[in-house]
């Protein structure tokens, strides 16, 4: 066994984990911030671009406050499930990973569904002002192809 | 006899001692089917990874616990360790170093699913989802499993 191979299979593997984390970083440049003209209670709200462009982004959290069914059904690829019903209890639990996060993007079912909104509320009151609502949430998302996952929370 | 004069060498003819032990054939077939084995888990574990590497990033943080930089890190890295090591041991290249790098890994992910019996399986590998209810001990077996056949592909 060679110390010089270990060192090798390290090299490779992380020149290419770092290639990729450009890669994503790149996709991430051009983001769009939303302006203030686009919030609500103050926390801004995201367009399906720019909800695409966060998505791009390995520092960014998706919430998902739907049901756990609805969100075991499918739900936006990556995005942990944090059910508005259940925020109280698992906020703890979640809080030193969102703090971590970049960005927080809230979402729901579609714009009728106010869990979005009040979750992010929340989350605000918290101290997480990184968090955005993305209002059109699943419905928008899944309509146009995006990346989606089910199952798991 | 050309070749065949001279002073005999001191050379000790070989005893059964001197053999290796395991030198038989099974021994070494073993250690070729575990490194297909693991070539192929490995490598299909971490194409499945990188094509959706948003995902795996977020799966890391969500169940390690660990700091978000780190799981970040380690989430990106993860799947281009496994990539170039199944690429090692399909190829032939460092098998012993390869071999050994995913026995560390699965040593982890056993300790983790040991840890964790009953909780639904993260699905980062290639095999089916088994109900965790009924068949509990699957993650568990499954790593001991690889573990086994990456420490057979380190051993000489």
């Amino acid at each position: 066994m060679r110390f010089s191979n270990f060192v090798r299979i390290l090299v490779v593997s992380a020149a290419m984990a770092g290639y990729s984390s450009l890669s994503l970083g790149e996709k991430n440049k051009d983001a769009v911030v939303p302006t203030d003209s686009s919030a609500v209670a103050g926390i801004p709200l995201l367009s399906l671009a720019e909800a695409k462009t966060l998505w791009s982004d390995p520092g960014t959290l998706f919430i998902d406050v739907r049901s756990a069914i609805d969100y075991e059904f499918g739900h936006i690829a990556g995005a942990i499930n944090l059910p508005y019903e259940e925020f109280s209890e698992r906020m703890a639990e979640r809080k030193p990973q969102l703090q971590g996060a970049r960005a927080i993007v809230v979402y729901c079912k579609s714009k009728d569904c106010g869990k979005s909104l009040w979750s992010a509320i929340r989350l605000h009151q918290e101290g997480l002002t990184q968090a955005r609502i993305y209002p059109n949430g699943w419905n928008e998302w899944d309509t146009n192809g995006l990346p989606r996952t089910h199952g798991g929370r | 006899m050309a070749g065949t004069s001279g002073t005999p060498m001191d050379c000790p003819a070989p005893t059964v001692e001197d053999k290796p032990p395991f030198a038989g054939g099974w021994w070494s077939a073993s250690r070729l089917l575990c490194r297909y084995v693991l070539a192929c888990v490995f490598l299909m574990a971490a194409i499945t990874k990188i094509t959706d590497l948003r995902s795996f990033i977020t799966l890391v943080q969500t169940r390690s616990g660990l700091p978000y930089q780190v799981a970040l890190a380690i989430g990106a890295f993860l799947p281009w360790l496994e990539l170039t090591c199944g690429g090692c041991l399909l190829l032939g290249k460092a098998t012993r170093e390869a071999g050994l790098i995913l026995a560390v890994l699965l040593a982890g992910l056993l300790a983790y699913a040991l840890t964790h019996l009953g909780e639904p399986d993260c699905g980062c590998w290639v095999f089916p989802r088994l109900g965790t209810e009924s068949v509990w001990w699957w993650p568990a077996a499954r790593n001991g499993l690889l573990l086994l056949c990456g420490l057979r592909v380190a051993w000489k």
